[in-house]
């Protein structure tokens, strides 16, 4: 178990408990965080997780695989530290971690 | 379960059972300690002589990592033995790329937002159902909910005319659970059959449901055919049927013996969807088959290409290594990310839907059905195959007395 916190596009943060192994979209959609719409709910086909992972976890977050860093091509808004928020399982060492939630997301295809 | 003799497609080193995926239990020692005793024989990746021979994995790190590796492993072969055809299925068949662009057209369809939407319909659905069986103090959960209250919320997404029901019932228990090749094939000719006017009329009068979001949607730049409208349609079928009403099943038969629980989830409702995340690992009820692409080495073992191997869902859910004493219900678990639902891009498109159905299942009973018990002397038989289910499951509780 541990925390991450979501920036609001406004500057509002939230933190919330995730356990081991479970995405930090699906914590996300439990938790209501607005701004990640996960329609496709964690296959990595929609793009409308997207998040940025903020340093100093940024650098310890396992490296986006060739499928996600594909898919983060077809993104809006993608930049540094653009993640897909359903292709990272929480694990304990990343306790506190933190994520900004983009302005807006927009389903690839 | 003995041990057989090595087949040609294993090395002669490696272990070799005669264990049916589909029908675990031959010795009578019951359905989750025949799994147990699998995994225990080999923790890892080990040759079945049964269903035509093929590869099962028995650990959960290795079960999650072929689910996501569709570079290894193609989709296109879901079921056991080969003959089976289930196979050439889109999206869930599909190998990317094309699989992208067919799992696009449904996206929306099953997203938390939509499913949100949905659950008006679907709390309002499952308060009638109690009302119509609280005050006769029994049921049989089976017939009387679990096949009602999923499946005519699959109706309503679809937009299926709801007396079709029994039909396509038949036609996906035809389709998972053939008795013979003829049966499975009948079954896929009647879907077809079905479903071809539907898509049809949705194409003349699309609305917002899954069958509209198909028959409307466009592939590699060009409109869907009617055959791959057919298929796609078909595989939902399959999908969505069975699924919910499996773990339902399998919840409320535990439930029924776990008194403190129930109360806890009573009296403490912002606890459900944690019990929720529970049952699904506790209680996952598929095997899904992989098509090795080509020879590649894991875990030590060479497997061959064509080969095919089994996933058994269950075996995740059940390794100590990830979920210490597994057959033990925890809603305190630190630890997510079972195998239920799959992983990667095959993951199940209705996992939200499913999920948000049996939150709702609880948050409507338990207030209303705290107490209650399996009929006495009764003992929940699991029905196992490619999806296993209680398909028998009567209910006794206190009935309100008339005026009250």
């Amino acid at each position: 178990m541990g925390t991450i916190t979501f920036i609001s596009p406004d500057g509002e943060s939230r933190s919330i408990r995730i356990k081991h192994g479970t995405s930090i979209m699906e914590a996300a959609i439990a938790a209501d965080i607005p701004g990640i719409e996960a329609q496709c709910y964690g296959a990595g086909v929609c793009g409308t997780c997207h998040v940025f992972a903020e340093p100093p976890m940024r650098s310890e977050l396992p490296d986006p695989t060739e499928w996600e860093t594909e898919m983060l091509s077809g993104v809006p808004l993608a930049g540094e530290g653009s993640r897909l928020s359903c292709q990272i399982p929480f694990e304990d060492r990343f306790d506190g971690a933190v994520f900004r939630v983009p302005e807006r997301q927009d389903a690839i295809g | 379960m003995t041990l057989a003799s090595a087949s040609s497609d294993a090395m002669s080193s490696d272990p070799v059972v005669d264990f049916n995926v589909y029908n675990p239990d031959q010795t009578g020692i019951g359905h989750d300690e025949s799994w147990l005793a699998l995994r225990d024989q080999s923790p890892g990746i080990i040759w079945t002589t049964a269903n035509g021979g093929h590869w099962i994995a028995t650990r959960g790190d290795l079960i999650r990592s072929i689910y996501a590796d569709y570079e290894h492993f193609s989709s296109r072969q879901l079921m056991v033995p080969k003959q089976f055809a289930i196979s050439q299925l889109i999206p869930v068949g599909a190998d990317p790329p094309d699989h992208l662009q067919y799992r696009h057209l449904v996206n929306k369809i099953f997203s938390p937002a939509a499913v949100k939407k949905l659950g008006v319909f679907i709390r309002a659905f499952t308060r009638e159902l109690i009302d119509r069986i609280e005050p006769r103090g029994q049921c049989d959960f089976w017939e009387e909910f679990a096949k009602e209250l999923p499946i005519a919320v699959f109706f309503k997404l679809a937009n299926f005319p709801i007396e079709d029901r029994e039909k396509l019932v038949t036609f996906m228990d035809m389709l998972l659970h053939p008795e013979s090749l003829a049966d499975q094939q009948a079954a896929f000719a009647g879907c077809a059959e079905y479903l071809a006017p539907l898509f049809e009329e949705r194409r003349k009068n699309p609305g917002e449901d899954l069958l509209s979001a198909i028959a409307a949607g466009e592939v590699f730049g060009r409109p869907v055919t009617n055959d791959e409208a057919v298929n796609m349609g078909t595989s939902f079928i399959i999908g969505g049927l069975d699924t919910v009403l499996s773990l339902m099943s399998f919840t409320m038969n535990y439930l029924a013996g776990d008194v403190a629980l129930r109360h806890l989830l009573r009296d403490e409702p912002d606890r459900i969807p944690d019990a929720v995340e529970e049952f699904c690992r506790r209680f996952p009820i598929g095997v899904s088959t992989r098509l090795i692409r080509d020879d590649y080495e894991l875990d030590g073992v060479q497997l061959k290409g064509g080969d095919l191997i089994t996933l058994p869902q269950i075996l995740h859910a059940f390794d100590p290594a990830e979920y210490p004493d597994p057959l033990k219900v925890d809603i305190e678990r630190a630890t997510g990310g079972y195998s239920t639902f799959g992983h990667g891009i095959h993951r199940c498109p209705g996992s939200f839907l499913g999920k948000y159905e049996l939150r709702i299942l609880l948050e409507e009973w338990l207030p209303r059905i705290p107490d209650f018990e399996v009929e006495a002397g009764f003992e929940a038989v699991i029905t196992p195959g490619i999806t296993s289910a209680i398909r028998h499951l009567p209910l006794r509780w206190a009935a309100r007395p008339q005026g009250n």
